[in-house]
């Protein structure tokens, strides 16, 4: 009954609000004078009740029509508003009584409060004064409301019980009863100019879905600054009537002060922490959101049962007004919705999850959840783009792009790059969804990179209700001595690991939360795994059966059964402690954990922001020893260290861990004693890669240290570029490095005995630094980079390199450092007849040694300009290439004339220049394995010994090096048919001495660089076996013999 | 060319003129038969190949005056069809061609003018006309051994021969012969190719009969 009845109004409501979003923001805002403090949504009248705290009122919202009715009246200022589940009472808290008085000293008692009982359904009020002002109400399953007050004041001529938790039941008899004292404060009125409610009282509730759970947020302490990081959270069981209170601390401060919880009360979303709570009463964190700024003004969230999701507004720097649909597991963001302000306070979701109502700077907004499948929204159909160029291409590069409507609605949009971009142009830079838009790349102009750059392409919609990510343009344009097979993968990926066991790839994608799980030999991707909230790193356990994944935004760390590939359970780590690296010994798990708030208590105190925790995997938890280790071999280290940028790794044996901090400090695990063992601090700072090559090796960025951990000799040259990954490979280490962020990157051995580096050779793009995997701000996407990066893995079989670089992937074969034979020309022939004379726009002969690894035949023109990792350039003009091998390249000369110098890049390097002359025309006629290409037009067959040429053929003359023509087609593209394209000079044809009629000459139709002389023999022929035909042009001729016969 | 055709002028001129010295019978008749020619070679430096002319149906007219009681003279025409072939190496190429024969002949007779059946062998020369006439192809087989091709070529030809003739009527004689043209290899119909040589004498031996009217 009460869905038939709310069809109607939610249909009108829907193009309302559809209507009203375009003006690219989601959601309608219905203005009240004065400010709200809370609200509460009745769906049997169709209203959102809203308190205003400033104008002692609670106003009604009407949803259809988005206008105010008459408001309900109290006599203190409203700060909390609650209706019981049957919609028949309206529970209103008031904050302190004001003093009527003009010049009253004292405008609002403090020790004042109540509240205000409306039967909504009788249109009785029962206005109730309490000794303390009203922060929350809620109502519970049972039909009773919640009502915490601030803890009251000590009155020592009346002293009393303190209760401050009250349940209210309206019905039968309107009866309160105390439950518990909780010590909670607030703010005094009258406040300072911009003051909120939420900075007044602090306070706001939460229910569950099924009612059962009350949970309620409150100060601490006496905070008139709204800034304080103490707060207490409230646990109420309704069905026992028993609450819980817990003070913590959180850096930021708790806000925005908001309370969503999930059906049954075990996940809790207090101000921007996601809380689960056990079966026990204990509870964790099992997220953040990672960029809160803690205001207490802005911002708020609601739980959407219905879809799993959470829609939370929680200011971040970089963001306008921005609700984020988030998974309700780890926070992970799946869409940014633009909203028309700033939310402020609660938020309820309807009951069939239509829509969600917030409290907000101007009043109140209705978010039409249920309509967004046909509200406007735009995005790109993929992440990345990658334009594979090389270092010699510079033929333009075409991709489409799809702009696609992500509701049943299409939308306008818009594109654009950043300001100065070159070499980049969209065929629109406009449109409307669903819309290809074709993105041209000028390799030219990133050829100076050699690596791979990336430019955010940024897609905008006026009439959008989303904010879609901007798409990464890839633009590579290595060098073919540059090695390695480029997979694109999406994302910010902050670490790799190859599990030998299972012949897998583990990639930890940051921005998505997730593990990447792929096949190592096929690089088929088989499975996500779903982290914490901006995972950090990855670990095996010493068993190899699990994957150890750190967070920085989340309590725990996520334990996955490689087996099955199933999470197995979290580790719940201590309070405030978020694992971001994790050491494995034989003996034991070590995490180094970024701490908020006080550090454990320990004789001498230890301080930081950073601690090394033990873990129990078995049981699942961390704690943290006052030492670095605990045990019979104690670590003589106490815990706690100045920096929270560090890094854990251990040995291949596990018997030996080193823990690399930021400031230089390393520190050394002993597994023999289980024992931290070795402390030094020899460098200023220290980042980059980090292994544990043995227990007399290990390396952090640049530099390598010893078994006492003292620097080896000097650090490996800057000029090697950024530190990025190390592996372990063939007995020797493996290093890359980053000169830039779109150069090409490095990769060298280590020699682990002597300590130098050796057979550096360049990778197709960058490896990943610390430094290109900061962005701009992303808002609550998040992302946490260690200066410590591990971007190297060898595959399992030990064949290839897997490294973590610029647009993903890249895979190096194990042997990329063999020693290429550098290609060397030796002669430029033209490709009809193998002459020295080559033409402008001829086809050419590539003569040399090792000019190609293999041979490649190139597809239907145009050509490419590179050809299995080939190039040739002419006075730096890249050829288009018909072919590549070892010996030959058949290529075609740029339309230049004079003295050229050719070479030739390949993967061994560069050639030495070769000079030779460009002739204007140099006509040599075709020789097809040695046959002469004249054809006689009457039997379509070559001229040759058996076929001679009579009086009167009429002949076909296949030649190159006839010079421009009109029209001239584009080098490597294949001649126009129509019109054809005329030789600009005609040649002449003899046979015998005796001219020929010459009727054409042209660029074959279809071809490239050939052209065709249509000319008659003449009708009296000197019969000869061998007599010469002559084709001039350009002051050069071609002779060949032929055999006449007469007639 | 011209060397073959004045030796071949010569040779029919005196046939001509020992015809006149003569008081004489005429003969003119019509010819049918068949022609065959032996193969001729050709060969490179590391092969060879058959070159033939391959046996084809022969068509002539000829004319002829009995000049001596055993001496007579005559004319002939000669259409011999016969298709071009070289064979060898497992290949072969075939290409369509025939020759025109026109010689002059001396016919010494065994037994005198009048007598019902006459023996006879003969003699003569003249000239041959090969004409290849099939398409030419540049992939022809056995192409590097020699080309076979769309012309024309003209040879002196010798001939002997030998027949009867037997008078079935006072006006009607029938004869059967055979003979044999000889001629010099035909290097333009088929051409050698550089670096291989045709070798032989061209033979052609035509197998006729011959009906002709007297008087």
């Amino acid at each position: 009954m009460l869905a038939v009845r709310f069809r109607i109004p939610w249909g009108i409501f829907g193009l309302i609000s559809a209507l009203s979003c375009w003006g690219a923001s989601f959601g309608t805002v219905v203005p009240i004078n004065g400010t709200v403090s809370d609200i509460a949504l009745d769906e049997r009248r169709n209203v959102v009740w809203a308190a205003n705290f400033s104008a002692y009122r609670i106003e009604q919202v009407y949803i259809p029509n988005q206008t105010l009715l008459a408001p309900l009246s109290v006599p203190m200022p409203p700060s909390a508003v609650a209706l019981s589940p049957d919609h028949r009472f309206l529970v209103v808290g008031e904050y302190q009584k004001p003093d009527p008085e003009l010049l009253s000293t004292n405008p609002f008692a403090p020790g004042t409060g109540g509240y205000t009982l409306f039967d909504l359904d009788a249109g009785l009020r029962y206005d109730v004064n309490l000794n303390s002002p009203v922060l929350a109400v809620a109502f519970g399953s049972d039909g009773n409301a919640l009502i915490l007050t601030r803890t009251p004041a000590v009155d020592p001529e009346n002293p009393g019980p303190l209760t401050n938790l009250f349940v209210l039941q309206p019905f039968p008899y309107h009866t309160l009863t105390p439950i518990v004292s909780i010590p909670v404060q607030s703010v005094d009125l009258p406040v300072p100019l911009v003051r909120f409610p939420t900075q007044i009282g602090q306070a706001t509730a939460g229910v569950s879905g099924d009612k059962n759970t009350i949970m309620m947020l409150a100060g601490a302490l006496v905070d008139a600054a709204a800034t304080s990081s103490t707060s207490i959270l409230i646990r109420y069981d309704v069905p026992t009537q028993t609450a819980t209170a817990e003070e913590f601390t959180q850096k930021p401060p708790p806000g925005p002060r908001s309370v969503s919880v999930d059906q049954t009360g075990s996940n809790v979303l207090v101000d921007w922490g996601l809380q689960h709570y056990l079966t026990d009463g204990g509870s964790y964190l099992l997220a953040e959101f990672p960029q809160a700024n803690g205001a207490f003004e802005k911002g708020t969230h609601a739980w959407d049962l219905t879809r799993r999701q959470i829609y939370a507004q929680i200011p971040a720097p970089g963001d306008a007004s921005v609700l984020h649909v988030m998974a309700t597991d780890n926070l992970t963001v799946s869409k940014r919705l633009q909203l028309p302000e700033d939310l402020s306070g609660k938020s309820q979701m309807s009951s069939d999850g239509q829509a969600m109502y917030s409290a907000s700077v101007s009043g109140v907004v209705i978010l039409p959840i249920g309509q967004l499948p046909n509200l406007p929204q735009v995005g790109f159909s993929q992440d990345d783009t990658l334009f594979a160029a090389d270092a010699c291409n510079q033929l333009v590069l075409q991709q489409t792009l799809n702009i696609i409507s992500l509701s049943s609605v299409n939308t306008d949009f818009s594109l654009s790059l950043p300001a100065g971009t070159t070499g980049v142009t969209l065929s629109a830079t406009s449109g409307t969804t669903p819309a290809q838009v074709v993105v041209t790349i000028d390799p030219s102009a990133f050829q100076g990179a050699r690596g791979t750059t990336s430019i955010p392409l940024t897609l905008t919609s006026n009439g959008a209700v989303n904010l879609p990510a901007p798409m990464r343009l890839l633009i590579n344009t290595r060098d073919f001595n540059q090695h390695g097979q480029i997979v694109n993968i999406p994302g910010k990926l902050v670490d790799i690991l190859t599990d030998q066991a299972r012949s897998r790839l583990y990639i930890l994608r940051q921005d998505q939360n997730v593990v990447l799980v792929y096949d190592a030999a096929t690089l088929q991707r088989i499975a996500f795994l779903r982290t914490g909230n901006t995972p950090t790193q990855m670990a095996f356990s010493a068993d190899q059966k699990y994957l150890l994944i750190g967070n920085d935004n989340s309590q725990i760390a996520n334990v996955f059964d490689l087996d099955i590939l199933q999470d197995a359970g979290p580790i719940v780590f201590p309070a405030g402690h978020y694992p971001r690296s994790f050491g494995v010994a034989r003996s034991g798990i070590f995490a180094l954990s970024r701490i908020v708030g006080d550090p454990p208590e320990c004789a001498p105190t230890i301080s930081g922001v950073a601690t090394l925790d033990t873990v129990d995997l078995a049981n699942r938890v961390a704690v943290t020893p006052c030492t670095l280790s605990a045990g019979e071999s104690r670590s003589i280290y106490q815990n706690g260290f100045s920096t929270v940028d560090g890094v854990l790794t251990s040995t291949a044996g596990k018997d030996y861990l080193l823990l690399a901090l930021v400031n230089g400090t390393v520190i050394e695990y002993d597994d023999s004693v289980q024992s931290w063992i070795a402390s030094r601090k020899d460098l200023s700072g220290l980042g980059g890669a980090y292994a544990a090559f043995s227990r007399n090796v290990f390396l952090a960025g640049s530099n390598l240290f010893d078994a006492g951990l003292v620097p080896i000799g000097q650090p490996f040259p800057a000029s090697d570029g950024a530190s990025s990954g190390v592996g372990f490979l063939g007995g020797a280490g493996l290093r890359t490095t980053a000169p830039g962020a779109s150069s090409p990157g490095v990769i060298q051995r280590i020699n682990l005995s002597n300590h130098t580096e050796y057979n550096a050779t360049l990778m197709a793009e960058a490896p990943m630094t610390a430094s290109s995997l900061t962005t701009p701000p992303v808002g609550q996407i998040g992302e946490s980079i260690s200066p410590f990066t591990r971007t190297l893995a060898i595959s399992p079989d030990q064949t290839k390199i897997f490294v973590l670089t610029t647009s993903g992937l890249t895979v190096l074969p194990s042997t990329f450092d063999a020693v290429l034979a550098k290609p060397v020309v030796s002669s430029v022939l033209n490709a009809a007849d193998r002459s020295t004379l080559v033409a402008l726009g001829g086809l050419v002969d590539i003569n040399g040694t090792s000019l190609a690894t293999g041979s490649f035949t190139a597809g239907a023109p145009p050509l490419p300009e590179s050809l299995g990792d080939v190039c040739a350039l002419v006075n730096n003009i890249p050829l288009p290439l018909f072919s590549v091998s070892p010996g030959l390249l058949k290529a075609q000369l740029p339309y230049i004339a004079g003295a050229a110098s050719l070479v030739v890049h390949n993967s061994g390097g560069v050639s030495a220049p070769f000079s030779f002359s460009i002739q204007g025309q140099a006509p040599a006629i075709y020789q097809t394995n040695g046959v002469l290409q004249v054809i006689r037009d009457d039997d379509n067959e070559p001229v040759g010994f058996t076929n001679p040429i009579h009086p009167n053929t009429a002949l076909t003359i296949y030649v190159t090096g006839l010079g421009l023509t009109s029209p001239l087609p584009p080098l490597g593209t294949a001649a126009p048919p129509s019109p054809p394209a005329v030789v600009a000079t005609p040649p002449t044809v003899t046979l015998g001495g005796v001219s020929l009629a010459v009727t054409s000459s042209t660029l074959a139709p279809g071809q490239i660089g050939v052209y065709t002389i249509h000319a008659t023999a003449p009708a009296k022929v000197q019969v000869a076996e061998s007599a010469p035909l002559t084709v001039t042009a350009g002051g050069n001729s071609a002779t060949y013999n032929v055999r006449v016969v007469s007639p | 060319m011209l060397k073959s055709l004045t030796c071949a002028a010569v040779m029919f001129a005196a046939a001509a003129g020992l015809a006149n010295a003569q008081e004489s019978q005429w003969e003119v008749g019509g010819i049918g038969g068949v022609g065959f020619s032996p193969n001729l070679t050709v060969k490179n430096a590391t092969t060879s190949a058959s070159a033939s002319v391959r046996p084809g149906l022969t068509v002539g007219v000829y004319a002829g005056q009995n000049m001596y009681r055993y001496w007579s003279g005559e004319v002939n025409y000669l259409y011999r069809a016969g298709d071009l072939k070289l064979s060898g190496n497992g290949q072969s190429a075939r290409f369509a061609a025939h020759t025109h024969l026109i010689t002059g002949d001396f016919l010494a007779h065994f037994k005198p003018r009048g007598a019902h059946i006459r023996p006879f062998i003969s003699f003569g020369g003249g000239i041959e006309v090969m004409e290849g006439t099939g398409r030419e192809s540049f992939n022809q087989p056995l192409g590097n051994l020699a080309a076979l091709t769309a012309t024309r070529e003209v040879l002196p030809v010798g001939e002997i021969g030998a027949g009867v003739k037997i008078q079935l009527a006072n006006h009607l004689q029938l004869r059967v012969q055979a003979r044999d043209y000889v001629s010099q290899a035909p290097h333009e119909v088929i051409a050698p190719a550089p670096g291989a040589r045709l070798s032989g004498i061209r033979q052609d031996i035509i197998g006729t009969a011959a009906i002709a009217l007297t008087w």
